[in-house]
């Protein structure tokens, strides 16, 4: 790793976390105060991480989306190559992932500890399985992100590549939500299941390719990115 | 150390748009260029191809022949300061500077803070709440202070009274003694600016209409003032650029060189001569393409 990358990586990460350290107490507090007065059996029993799996994906969108806008043109203008913003960006997603993953995961933990919340995920019954299911989610929050960070830079670029940059993320976020069976005991796709190792095999692969295909699309989206001056 | 900057028959496209056609400009390090032109004429997507914002079309760029654009060591060589809104930047002065000094290890902190107290700005105070001129100032220290080798400032002077930028072009001309680099600058203030510039190259229409020395462009016309009949049969004939009147005087502005035998009858006929002002020649040269083009 260059010192550029390594310096680029390190200063996107620490802003995302900086964010990240808004967005969690905040999230944090709507759990606490829905788990306080709602008296719904199916809230009460979910615990932080539970809920936190899903809303991370929405803020890693979101981050995602905010990538371009937000560093391009201080990347560019401080020398960097498109190619060090990409490959940056791509890792800052990924350590931002496993930050708010292990933290979310921390909180849950000490709020396990009160009486008013829950401490499983419900979808699962644990052990392997419950491996499984956050390992998913972990690639699936990595997915939103880059698939963000691919609708970003479309429409840095301009309306119609942006657009068509969400049309092809529906159809992969679609279809990986399909694939994997998020809800309790149902099962996406009748050949993949938790039940099996191939079929979580068969889950992560497609997963792996459709990560592949943004980052391949990504990739093409920024190499010749013009930085517009505002 | 970076000697040359060569722009050899670039062109650039947006969209079905040709911004500039056809670029051939050489810039040498310890040397100050103008780069003027008016409203639309392409400066700023040059000095944008320059900083590797946008890609060339066609044609290169490179800095002592090795292409620059995407290039990490080469990129990081060349600094664009430009009018940017900070109403939404919650960092101080001195925070940016400190992020610079990361990327740019030439950058001279305790030069760019002396900078700041110079422009009369407080390095600590978030940039959302300066004042304009305050966060031009802010760009011109961090232009001056980085050390590039290539250093662009795109109109950075906007927003700044006149006491900061009399400041600004004393560091430019204090930043060029003290380390050889190239200097761009791009502004609308001519006037002010010219006595700053090595070299001028002259934008008009996506095209380069000159590069030369500041002197021997302001040869390229002379002022001859007098009596109007005088002036009047001296300057019939020659290429016009302007006629002035002020009472019985006229003042003829001449795009062309004086002969010999033209001082002589300058002489005879007593009248003044004086050269152009760059401002002036600017314009007319630029208004004398669009009266061919209507």
């Amino acid at each position: 790793m260059s010192r550029k990358l390594r310096l680029a990586t390190m200063d996107y990460t620490k802003e995302f976390i900086r964010w990240s350290l808004w967005y969690i107490p905040i999230f944090a507090l709507v759990y606490i105060v829905l788990n306080v007065f709602l008296r719904e059996p199916e809230l009460n029993e979910m615990s932080f991480f539970s809920m936190a799996l899903s809303a991370n994906r929405i803020y890693m969108l979101v981050l995602g989306i905010l990538a371009v806008y937000t560093f391009l043109e201080w990347s560019v203008n401080l020398g960097l190559t498109r190619k060090i913003f990409f490959h940056a960006m791509t890792t800052a997603g990924i350590l931002t992932t496993l930050f708010i993953t292990a933290a979310t995961a921390a909180v849950s933990f000490l709020l396990g500890f009160m009486p008013w919340f829950g401490t499983g995920i419900p979808e699962v019954s644990g052990g392997v399985e419950t491996l499984v299911y956050v390992g998913g989610y972990l690639l699936s929050t990595l997915l939103y992100f880059l698939g963000g960070f691919l609708i970003s830079a479309g429409f840095y670029r301009g309306f119609v590549p942006g657009m068509t940059m969400v049309l092809l993320n529906i159809v992969i976020m679609m279809g990986t939500d399909i694939i994997w069976p998020r809800e309790s005991g149902t099962i996406g796709l009748e050949a993949l299941s938790f039940d099996t190792s191939t079929g979580v095999a068969m889950m992560v692969l497609i997963t792996i390719v459709c990560l592949a295909l943004i980052y391949a699309i990504l990739r093409y989206m920024i190499r010749d990115i013009a930085v517009k001056i505002k | 150390m970076s000697k040359t900057l060569q722009l050899d028959k670039v062109s650039l496209n947006i969209k079905k748009d040709r911004i500039l056609e056809d670029i051939t400009i050489k810039m040498e390090t310890g040397k100050v260029y103008g780069l003027i032109g008016r409203n639309g004429a392409g400066k700023t997507s040059i000095l944008s191809l320059i900083a590797s914002f946008r890609k060339p079309s066609s044609g290169t760029l490179a800095i002592d022949g090795v292409d620059l654009y995407e290039n990490a060591d080469l990129m990081d060589k060349v600094d664009f300061l430009y009018e940017v809104d900070y109403s939404d930047e919650y960092d101080s002065p001195r925070k940016m500077f400190e992020m610079t000094k990361r990327y740019k290890e030439g950058f001279d902190m305790d030069y760019a803070l002396e900078l700041m107290e110079g422009f009369g700005a407080d390095a600590d105070k978030p940039l959302h709440k300066m004042s304009k001129g305050q966060q031009a100032a802010t760009n011109a220290s961090i232009g001056l202070a980085s050390n590039s080798p290539i250093t662009i400032f795109d109109e950075v002077t906007n927003g700044m009274d006149a006491p900061s930028r009399e400041y600004f072009y004393k560091q430019v001309l204090a930043a060029r003694e003290k380390m050889t680099r190239i200097f761009i600058l791009s502004t609308h203030i001519v006037s002010e600016m010219d006595y700053l510039f090595d070299e001028v190259i002259m934008i008009h229409q996506g095209r380069v209409k000159l590069q030369e020395p500041l002197d021997v462009l302001l040869e390229r016309g002379f002022r001859v003032s007098g009596p109007e009949e005088k002036v009047a049969q001296f300057t019939d004939g020659m290429d016009l650029l302007s006629t002035e009147r002020l009472g019985p005087i006229r003042s003829d502005m001449v795009l062309g060189r004086l002969s010999e035998e033209q001082l002589k009858e300058i002489d005879r006929l007593y009248l003044d001569i004086s050269t152009v002002k760059l401002q002036d020649l600017f314009i007319r040269l630029t208004e004398e393409k669009e009266e061919e083009r209507g």
